[in-house]
C-alpha cells in the first residue's frame, strides 16, 4: 500500500489528469447547481423569472440567486459557530493584561522560555497563557511573569478571542482564519514561529492577518512579503529576531560520543515521512555498522498507530521518546530525516551532518502552491543537509558513510549566519521587540 | 398587504404601459406593430440601465473568476470545517461577501421590475382579443402558424440561442444561457402570441445589442468606450 502511495506521488502525469478530470466534474456540477437554482427561482417567483430576456440578464439573475443561497448558507453556519463560541466564552474569563504570550502545547515551552527570561530581565511584566498545566518537570517562571492556564481547544480559543491586552504573541498560525479570531480588545497580534521554516509548508493564510511576524530568517521574510503581494494584503511588520528555541538548544548542544557512530533517524509524520513511505525495513542496512537511534514523531502515534508500534518493536534499534529532541541530537553523529524541521537544528545547533530523503512536498493547498518552486531552504542548505532520491533508500548506508566523511562544519557556520537571524540571542531580541510593541502597538 | 404594494408600485406602471402602448398602436394602426414598437421603446429606455448592469457584471465576473480559482483550490485540498473557514478567508481576501451579489444589483432589480410588470400587463390586454397581425389571426391566443405548431416561441428561442453564442465565449455561461432559453421555450410555448411577439422582439433586440457589443469594440475601440461610458452614467 505504501509503495502504491509512493508510485502515485511519482506519477505526476497521472496526477494532472486526475486533477483535470476533477475540475471538469466540478464545472459541470456548478453549471447544474446554477440551473437548478434558477429553476427554483422560476418556480417560486414566476414573474421575476420572466424578467429573463437574454444571457446577460439571465447570468445576472443566476448570480443574484446564487448569492442569496450562499449568503444563507454562510450566515447559518457562521451563526452556529458564533453561538458555540458565545456559550463557551461566557464560562471563562481572563483578566486584562498588557503583554500576553500564548503557548498552545508543552513543546512550545522551549520557544517561550528564553523570551520570558529576557522579558523578566528587562523588567517587562507579562502574562503567560498556556493551554496545559505546568506541573512538575516544568521550569519555574522568572520574576514578573504571571501564569494562567486556559482550556484546550475551542473553549480556550473562545476565551482568547475575547482577551483584553495590548499585545498577544503566539506560535499558533492562522489568526482570524479558523476558530482563533482577533479580539477587539487586543491591539496587536504577533506571531513567533517555532522553527526555522518557510511559509511554503504552512496552511493557508498562516501569517496573513497578524500585525507582525517575528522572523527567523530571510527566507520566511521573503515568503511573507511575496504572499502579501499575491494576496494584495497590506505589509505587516516583520522583525529580524531569529528563533528563540535555538538559544535553548544551544545550551544543551554538548557532544556525547559512543563507541560506534550513532545514526539518528528522526522523521516527520504524514505521507512524506520516511516511515510512512518506506516502512521500517530500510533500517536493517544500518544495523551492522552503526548504533541506530530512532525518534518517531509523536504525531505518528495518533496518525498511524500500527506503524508506530512496529517501530517500537523493531529489533536492534533504540527508540527515543523524550519531550525534546536535545538528548537524541547530542548523541547523534549524523541525522537522517525527511521534511522535519529537526534537520536545521541538527545542522545549525549541533553542527552534525544531515541527510534527507528528497521529498518534493506536493504543496496541496499549502502556501507553497502559490509561492511555486521547491523549498528555498532546502536549496540553500544543499551542501550541509544533503538530499538523496527516494528511490535510493536501499543505499542509505552508502549515503550515511559519505556524509560522515564529507562533513563541513565551516560551511555550516557560513550558512547559519546567512539564514538565521540573531543566532544564540533570539530570546533577548524577541523580548526587545515585544517591549517596543507595548510602547507602540 | 400585496394589494397595497400592487396599488402603490404596479398600478402606476400599468397606466404608463397602457398609455405608451395605445399611443404606439394609434401611430401604427396595428396592435402587432404596436407591440414591436413597444418592445423597441422599452429596450432603448432601459439601455443605460442594462449597460451599467453589464459593466458592473463584467467587473464582478473578472474578480469572481480569480476568487473562484482560489475557492476551487481550497475545495480540492480541504474538507469540512477547515474548508468552510478557508473559503471564508478567500472571500475576505477578495473583499467579497455573498450578500453583496444580492445588495449591489439595483440595475438588475429595476429591469426585473420593468420586464415582470410588462409581462403582467401584456398577459391581460383586452384589445389583443381578436386582433390579427401578419399571419396570426388572434394575438390573445398561441399563433399555431405551422400546422398547429407555435412558431413565435421557436423564433424567440432561436434568437435567444444566437444571442448566447454572440454574447461571449465563456462555455459555462453559454451552457447556462442555452438551458435557460430551453426553459423559456417550454414556459412560453402556449402563451398568447401577442406576449410571445413582444418577447421575441426583446430577444432580437438583445441579439442585435450583443452583436454590436461584440463587433463595435474591436472596430472602434475609443468611440465605443466613450459611448458606453456616457450611456451607462446617464441618469
Amino acid at each position: 500500500m505504501m509503495k502504491n502511495e509512493l508510485r502515485r506521488c511519482r506519477s505526476s502525469d497521472n496526477f494532472s489528469a486526475v486533477l483535470q478530470r476533477s475540475e471538469k466534474l466540478d464545472r459541470r456540477q456548478k453549471a447544474r447547481q446554477s440551473l437548478a437554482l434558477f429553476c427554483l427561482c422560476v418556480w417560486l417567483f414566476p414573474n421575476v423569472a420572466f424578467a429573463y430576456i437574454d444571457p446577460g440578464t439571465g447570468s445576472a439573475l443566476v448570480y443574484v440567486v446564487t448569492g442569496l443561497v450562499v449568503s444563507l448558507y454562510f450566515g447559518l453556519r457562521s451563526f452556529y459557530y458564533r453561538v458555540g463560541e458565545w456559550v463557551l466564552r461566557s464560562r471563562h474569563r481572563v483578566g486584562r493584561c498588557d503583554l500576553a504570550l500564548h503557548s498552545e502545547a508543552p513543546h512550545y515551552e522551549i520557544t517561550f522560555l528564553p523570551v520570558l527570561r529576557a522579558l523578566s530581565a528587562r523588567g517587562v511584566p507579562a502574562t503567560y497563557l498556556t493551554m496545559y498545566e505546568r506541573g512538575e518537570g516544568f521550569e519555574e517562571l522568572p520574576a514578573g511573569i504571571s501564569h494562567t492556564v486556559i482550556p484546550q481547544g475551542m473553549v480556550g480559543y473562545a476565551l482568547l478571542n475575547n482577551l483584553t491586552a495590548v499585545v498577544l504573541a503566539t506560535t499558533t498560525p492562522q489568526l482570524d482564519v479558523m476558530t482563533f479570531r482577533r479580539s477587539k480588545r487586543v491591539k496587536h497580534y504577533a506571531n513567533i514561529p517555532h522553527a526555522l521554516g518557510e511559509a511554503r509548508y504552512s496552511r493557508p493564510y498562516a501569517y496573513d492577518f497578524y500585525d507582525s511576524v517575528f522572523c527567523c530568517g530571510p527566507i520566511l521574510k521573503q515568503n511573507i512579503r511575496r504572499m502579501e503581494e499575491l494576496r494584495g494584503l497590506p505589509a505587516k511588520r516583520l522583525f529580524d529576531v531569529g528563533i528563540p528555541h535555538y538559544d535553548e538548544l544551544l545550551k544543551g548542544a554538548t557532544r556525547r560520543t559512543g563507541s560506534r557512530p550513532t545514526v539518528l533517524i528522526a522523521p516527520s509524520w504524514g505521507p512524506l515521512s520516511i516511515f510512512e513511505c518506506f516502512g521500517t525495513e530500510f533500517l536493517k542496512q544500518l544495523l551492522g555498522h552503526y548504533d541506530v537511534l530512532v525518534r518517531p514523531h509523536p504525531q505518528l502515534q495518533r496518525s498511524n498507530p500500527t506503524l508506530y508500534e512496529s517501530i517500537l518493536a523493531f529489533e536492534g534499534i533504540e527508540v527515543n521518546k523524550d519531550r525534546t529532541p536535545m538528548g537524541a541530537l547530542a548523541r547523534a553523529d549524523i541525522l537522517v530525516s525527511d521534511i522535519s524541521g529537526i534537520v536545521h537544528e541538527a545542522a545549525f545547533i549541533f553542527e552534525r551532518p544531515v541527510i534527507i530523503v528528497d521529498q518534493k512536498l506536493a504543496a496541496g493547498g499549502l502556501e507553497g502552491e502559490l509561492l511555486g518552486g521547491d523549498s528555498d531552504l532546502k536549496e540553500r542548505c544543499r551542501d550541509i543537509i544533503i538530499p538523496f532520491a527516494p528511490a535510493d533508500i536501499d543505499h542509505l548506508g552508502i549515503h550515511v558513510e559519505r556524509a560522515l566523511a564529507q562533513h563541513q562544519p565551516k560551511r555550516i557556520a557560513e550558512l547559519r549566519s546567512e539564514l538565521v537571524y540573531e543566532f544564540g540571542s533570539a530570546g533577548p531580541a524577541t523580548a526587545r521587540q515585544l517591549e517596543s510593541l507595548l510602547e507602540c502597538p | 398587504m400585496t394589494s397595497f404594494f400592487e396599488h402603490l408600485f404596479v398600478a402606476p406602471l400599468m397606466v404608463l404601459y397602457e398609455s405608451v402602448y395605445l399611443y404606439l398602436v394609434s401611430m401604427t394602426g396595428s396592435f402587432g406593430w404596436g407591440l414591436v414598437l413597444f418592445s423597441i421603446v422599452l429596450n432603448f429606455a432601459l439601455l443605460p440601465v442594462y449597460l451599467q448592469m453589464e459593466r458592473l457584471g463584467r467587473a464582478a465576473v473578472a474578480v469572481r473568476a480569480k476568487m473562484d480559482e482560489e475557492v476551487k483550490r481550497m475545495k480540492r485540498h480541504f474538507r469540512g470545517r477547515e474548508r468552510y473557514f478557508y473559503v471564508r478567508a478567500v472571500h475576505r481576501q477578495f473583499g467579497y461577501h455573498p450578500i453583496s451579489a444580492v445588495l449591489n444589483s439595483g440595475e438588475l432589480y429595476l429591469q426585473v421590475l420593468i420586464f415582470a410588470s410588462v409581462f403582467h400587463y401584456l398577459s391581460n390586454v383586452p384589445e389583443l382579443v381578436g386582433a390579427s397581425f401578419i399571419g396570426i389571426s388572434d394575438l390573445s391566443k398561441p399563433d399555431a402558424l405551422l400546422f398547429g405548431i407555435n412558431v413565435l416561441p421557436i423564433l424567440m428561442t432561436a434568437a435567444n440561442v444566437a444571442s448566447a453564442i454572440v454574447y461571449g465565449s465563456d462555455k459555462k455561461r453559454r451552457r447556462q444561457a442555452y438551458a435557460l432559453a430551453g426553459l423559456f421555450l417550454i414556459l412560453l410555448y402556449n402563451s398568447p402570441s401577442g406576449l410571445v411577439l413582444y418577447w421575441a422582439c426583446n430577444n432580437v433586440i438583445s441579439l442585435m445589442r450583443n452583436a454590436v457589443g461584440r463587433i463595435a469594440p474591436a472596430m472602434f475601440p475609443r468611440t465605443w468606450a466613450k459611448t458606453v461610458h456616457s450611456l451607462a452614467t446617464q441618469e
